[in-house]
């Protein structure tokens, strides 16, 4: 009876984070209404990079070690398919309309167009070194590569799947975040301990905003910017308008994927070295509760899916 | 030997500027051991971050900054060459009995990681007794892809887990013995 109601819940869940587990080659499905996992996938390939198709139902998951991509299943939570890639697959975004998916080639260079429906690579685009986080505006035109030793983002035509130009930005982006408007565009450098702002219009960087030891990626909120400090082992906070820091947030150890729920009262933070998923209001700034996951969860990129 | 020496030799030339360069999965390695110690006698022995004498290979340790975040030090190592590894602290917590440092330099043959951090910490057990735990998270010491065998993130795993059972090992017998 329990289980049958449990079960439920879970399938009423409006938003789900699906967390890749790198050290436990798995992924953690959360229900981030209950805070609970509700479903544990094994991957394989030491999985790391996420990006949901919200309407499309899929949740893609690279594996940088086993050089595939995984297609899950949203809804059913089965995996529905590989695709086989190569090189170090790692940071990942999908277009909007759920197709294609762009995977960034950690160690080639290059991002690879992946069609999930056909499985194969293509397209491939040649970007600057190390290509680690990827982020698509919204209206799909513009793809983003943080390519993190040439301390650099790549700004890449989707109709054309050519490289139009660069930014250079802090020392050795790691994660690229856009805003909903797709005006502003936000990279967490490692190397220099800050987030660069850039106007992507402009394609010039408009601020930095130094934050916490190894910041690794950034998340968007009710008008303020979110951005986890691994070796700090917190969140920077601060205003989007005005650059201010607003808060430093202790969070969990080595804090790396985060991102906003939908109705932007609420960021999430995984934890890899705490195995957690930490909520934060974004309103008050202040951690509220936590969900275990599976050894060593990233969740780099777009890991939650809204229930439509 | 000599193949394990080249390979890594090879890496830091081809490699010069890119120190926090490394491999697609980040390592975890976890070792825990008890010792028969009020863990405030433990904590005294192992808080000060000039200090690493408990540790067995070590030959000295120069430090700069004492116990302050920040703070560094020169860990010297016994043995052919007086390998040296460069640390910083992260992190500090006295209440908690906690500290946090990283590697900022060490050649992938002392110890084959990179981008390495670390936390140790100590725990009451009881009045006598103490539990004490040193985590790890790093990546493996070569940092591009298809790793050689003596590079890859199992010879990472391997070495890291071996320098945490011994170094646990001669802590726990430092304290018990009152040095």
């Amino acid at each position: 009876m329990s289980a049958a109601l449990f079960c439920a819940a879970a399938a009423q869940a409006t938003e789900l984070a699906f967390v890749p587990a790198q050290v436990a080659n798995r992924v953690s499905v959360i229900d981030l209404d209950r805070m609970q996992t509700v479903a544990t996938l094994d991957i394989g390939g030491k999985p790391a990079g996420v990006a949901v198709a919200q309407a499309a139902g899929r949740a893609y998951v690279t594996s940088p070690e086993g050089k595939f991509l995984t297609i899950i299943d949203t809804a059913t939570l089965a995996i529905a398919g590989r695709v086989a890639l190569k090189g170090g697959p790692l940071g990942i975004a999908v277009h909007p309309s759920g197709a294609p998916v762009y995977v960034a080639d950690w160690y080639e260079h290059r991002v690879y167009v992946v069609d999930p429906v056909r499985r194969a690579i293509v397209a491939e685009v040649p970007v600057g070194r190390s290509p680690s986080g990827l982020a698509v505006t919204r209206d799909g035109r513009l793809l983003l590569s943080a390519d993190r030793d040439d301390d650099q983002v790549s700004f890449i035509d989707t109709e054309t799947l050519r490289a139009t130009g660069v930014v250079k930005v802090g020392t050795r982006p790691f994660g690229v975040t856009l805003s909903a408007d797709g005006r502003r565009a936000y990279t967490a450098n490692v190397g220099s301990n800050d987030v660069s702002v850039i106007d992507v219009a402009k394609r010039e960087v408009v601020g930095t905003v130094k934050v916490g030891d190894r910041p690794y990626a950034v998340a968007l909120a009710g008008g303020r910017a979110f951005v986890t400090n691994q070796y700090a082992g917190t969140v920077t906070a601060f205003d989007e308008a005005t650059l201010a820091v607003l808060a430093t947030i202790p969070v969990g150890d080595y804090p790396e994927g985060i991102e906003a729920s939908a109705d932007g009262r609420s960021v999430y933070v995984v934890n890899w070295e705490s195995n957690t998923v930490l909520r934060l209001d974004a309103e008050t700034l202040k951690a509220s509760t936590t969900a275990a996951t599976a050894d060593g969860p990233r969740g780099f990129g777009n890991f939650i899916w809204r229930r439509p | 030997m000599s193949m394990r020496l080249s390979v890594a030799a090879a890496v830091c030339c081809l490699l010069p500027g890119l120190a926090i360069a490394h491999g697609p999965s980040r390592l975890k390695v976890t070792g825990s051991i008890e010792i028969n110690a009020p863990a405030d006698k433990v904590w005294a022995r192992i808080s000060k971050f000039d200090d690493v004498s408990w540790l067995g290979p070590v030959a000295k340790t120069e430090g700069a900054g004492g116990s302050a975040i920040g703070a560094t030090r020169r860990v010297t190592l016994k043995g052919d060459g007086s390998p040296t590894v460069d640390e910083e602290l992260v992190k500090y917590d006295a209440t908690a009995m906690s500290l946090t440092y990283k590697i900022t330099k060490v050649d992938p043959k002392v110890l084959p990681v990179t981008n390495y951090s670390s936390t140790l910490s100590v725990s009451a057990v009881d009045a006598g007794k103490s539990k004490v735990e040193w985590r790890a998270g790093f990546y493996r010491g070569y940092p591009n892809n298809d790793p050689p065998p003596e590079l890859n993130d199992d010879a990472s795993m391997a070495a890291v887990t071996k320098l945490y059972q011994t170094g646990l090992q001669d802590l726990k017998k430092t304290v018990e013995s009152g040095r």
